[in-house]
C-alpha cells in the first residue's frame, strides 16, 4: 500500500510536486500519467525516499518514510527504471546480482526459479548464458522486470518500461504485469497501459488533476 | 665532498634556456608564453621564498614549527586535491583533511621513526623534505581517485539508484565506482615504480647523488621513499574516499548535488 498526504518536493524555488495526494490499496494496479515535466519522475523518486519532500508525508505499506525508515521501505519495493540498467555481465549474472546484496543474500533463487521467471516474462532461457549488452532493448527490459519480480517485493514500480518497446511487446508485458498480486505503481504515456490498469491517475503542473 | 654552489650570474645564464620555449611560442604563435612567463616568475619567487624560509626553519629547529609547516603543506595539498577534482573545497575539507592527514602522519611517522632515526626525531632537514615528497605525490593520487570516484558515481546514478532500490547497502551499491578510483589513483605508482630506475632516475636520489652522497645510500633512501609513496597514495584515497561519502551521500542515500564545483542536476 502506498499513501502520499499533501505531498510537497521542492528544488530551489520551483515546486516538483505540489501539495500532491493519493492512496494506492494493497494489490491494486495504478498508472500515472501526464505530460513530461509533469512530475511523475520526482512522485516515484519521492516515493523511493530519494527526495525528500518539504511538507506532507509518504507511507509504504504501514511505514511513514523518514531517513530512519528509508532503507527498510525500499526492502518492500521492487523498481524498474525507464532505461534498462544492466551490469555487462551474462544475464544470469545479472538476475542474481541483487542477490549477492547482504540484505538479500537468503533469497537467491534457484536455477529453475529463474527459468520459470524468464519464461513468464517471454523470454527464451538461452538469453540465460548471453552477456546483456547484446540483448536488445526489450530483452533487457524484460530481464530487468525478472530481476525486480524475483525480489518478491510486496510493491512493484515501474517507470515508463514500455517507452523503447514496440506494441506487441508492451502489450504482452502489461499483461504479465496486470497478472502480479502485488501492489503496482506503473508511470506511463501509453494508451493501452492508461487504459489497461485498474485505475489511472494524471499529473500536470505538478499536482494531481483527476484520479 | 659537497654541492658546488651556483654563482648568481651563473644560474641567470641558466635562464637563457628559456629563450628555446619562449621563442618557439612566439614562432608557432602558441599563444601561452605570457603563461609561460608568468609560471617562470612564480616559480622563481615561490622556490626563493621557500628556500630562505627553509634556512630559517633548519636554523631553528623547533617541533612545534615543524608540525605548523607540516599542517600548512596539508591545507594547500588539499584544497589543491578537491578543487583539481572538480569537488567543493567547503563542503569536503573535514574528510579530506582527516584521510590526508592521517595517511601523511603514518606513512612519514614510520619513514622517520623506523627508517632513518633522525636525532631529534622531528629534525626538520629529514622531516620536511619527506613531508613534502610524500604530500606532493599522493596529491596527485588522489586528485584521480577522487575525480574517478565522484564522476563514475555521477554517470552512474540510475545503477545507482537500482541497487540501493534491490536492497544494496550505499558500500555495496558504489563499490565498483570504489575499486575503480583506487585502482586509477594506483596505476601510476605502479608503473612507475615498474620503470624506475631504466627510464628514469627520480629527482630525489639525483639530488642526493649531486649532494655528495654515496649512490647506494642514495638508492636506499629512493626505494624507502618509494614504498612510503605508494603506502601514503593507497592509505589516503581509502580513507579520502570513504570519509568524504558521509558528506557526499544524504542520509537518504542520494548523492548530494551540492559537493560537486560544477551545477549539475541531479534526476
Amino acid at each position: 500500500m502506498i499513501t502520499l498526504d499533501n505531498v510537497t518536493v521542492k528544488s530551489s524555488e520551483t515546486k516538483l510536486l505540489n501539495g500532491v495526494s493519493l492512496r494506492v490499496a494493497p494489490g491494486e494496479h495504478v498508472v500515472i500519467g501526464g505530460k513530461t515535466g509533469a512530475g511523475k519522475s520526482t512522485l516515484i523518486l519521492t516515493i523511493l525516499g530519494f527526495h525528500v519532500p518539504t511538507s506532507g508525508s509518504v507511507v509504504v505499506d504501514g511505514i511513514e518514510m523518514s531517513s530512519r525508515t528509508v532503507r527498510r521501505i525500499r526492502r518492500s519495493i521492487a523498481y524498474v527504471d525507464q532505461e534498462p540498467v544492466l551490469r555487462p555481465v551474462k544475464t544470469i549474472d545479472a538476475l542474481r546480482a541483487p542477490f549477492r546484496f547482504a540484505a538479500n543474500r537468503h533469497q537467491m533463487p534457484t536455477q529453475g526459479e529463474i527459468e520459470t521467471m524468464l519464461e513468464s516474462v517471454g523470454l527464451e532461457q538461452s538469453v540465460l548464458e548471453k552477456e546483456t549488452s547484446i540483448l536488445s532493448g526489450g530483452e533487457k527490459q524484460r530481464v530487468c522486470i525478472a530481476r525486480a519480480l524475483l525480489l518478491q517485493r510486496s510493491v512493484l514500480i515501474l517507470d515508463e518500461i514500455s517507452s523503447a518497446l514496440d506494441e506487441q511487446t508492451s502489450g504482452e508485458l502489461l499483461e504479465h504485469i496486470r497478472a502480479q498480486p502485488v501492489t503496482v505503481l506503473a508511470v506511463s504515456h501509453n494508451p493501452s497501459w492508461l487504459n489497461g490498469f485498474d485505475r489511472a491517475i494524471t499529473l500536470d503542473h505538478a499536482q494531481v488533476v483527476s484520479q | 665532498m659537497t654541492t658546488i654552489d651556483i654563482p648568481i650570474l651563473q644560474l641567470l645564464a641558466i635562464y637563457a634556456l628559456l629563450a628555446i620555449p619562449v621563442g618557439i611560442g612566439l614562432l608557432l604563435q602558441l599563444g601561452n608564453v605570457r603563461e609561460m612567463l608568468i609560471s617562470v616568475g612564480r616559480m622563481s619567487v615561490q622556490l626563493t621564498l621557500i628556500g630562505l624560509y627553509l634556512g630559517y626553519l633548519f636554523e631553528i629547529n623547533n617541533p612545534w614549527l615543524n608540525f605548523a609547516w607540516i599542517l600548512v603543506m596539508l591545507v594547500v595539498a588539499i584544497g589543491n586535491v578537491l578543487s583539481s577534482s572538480g569537488l567543493r573545497i567547503k563542503r569536503l575539507f573535514v574528510p579530506a583533511f582527516l584521510g590526508l592527514s592521517s595517511s601523511t602522519i603514518a606513512t612519514v611517522g614510520i619513514f622517520i621513526t623506523v627508517g632513518i632515526r633522525p636525532e631529534p626525531l622531528y629534525d626538520a632537514r629529514y622531516m620536511i623534505p619527506i613531508a613534502g615528497m610524500l604530500l606532493g605525490n599522493s596529491t596527485r593520487g588522489n586528485i584521480v581517485g577522487l575525480e574517478r570516484f565522484y564522476s563514475r558515481l555521477r554517470d552512474n546514478q540510475r545503477r545507482l539508484l537500482s541497487d540501493l532500490v534491490m536492497g544494496a547497502s550505499l558500500w555495496e551499491a558504489t563499490r565498483d565506482e570504489f575499486r575503480e578510483a583506487m585502482r586509477a589513483a594506483l596505476a601510476p605508482t605502479i608503473s612507475s615504480m615498474a620503470t624506475i630506475g631504466i627510464v628514469f632516475l627520480p629527482g630525489m636520489m639525483t639530488g642526493q647523488i649531486l649532494g655528495g652522497a654515496s649512490p647506494i645510500v642514495a638508492i636506499k633512501y629512493q626505494l624507502a621513499i618509494m614504498i612510503a609513496i605508494f603506502a601514503n597514495v593507497a592509505l589516503g584515497v581509502y580513507l579520502n574516499a570513504r570519509l568524504s561519502m558521509k558528506i557526499a551521500f544524504t542520509g537518504r542515500d542520494a548523492l548530494n548535488p551540492a559537493i560537486f564545483r560544477s551545477t549539475w542536476k541531479t534526476r
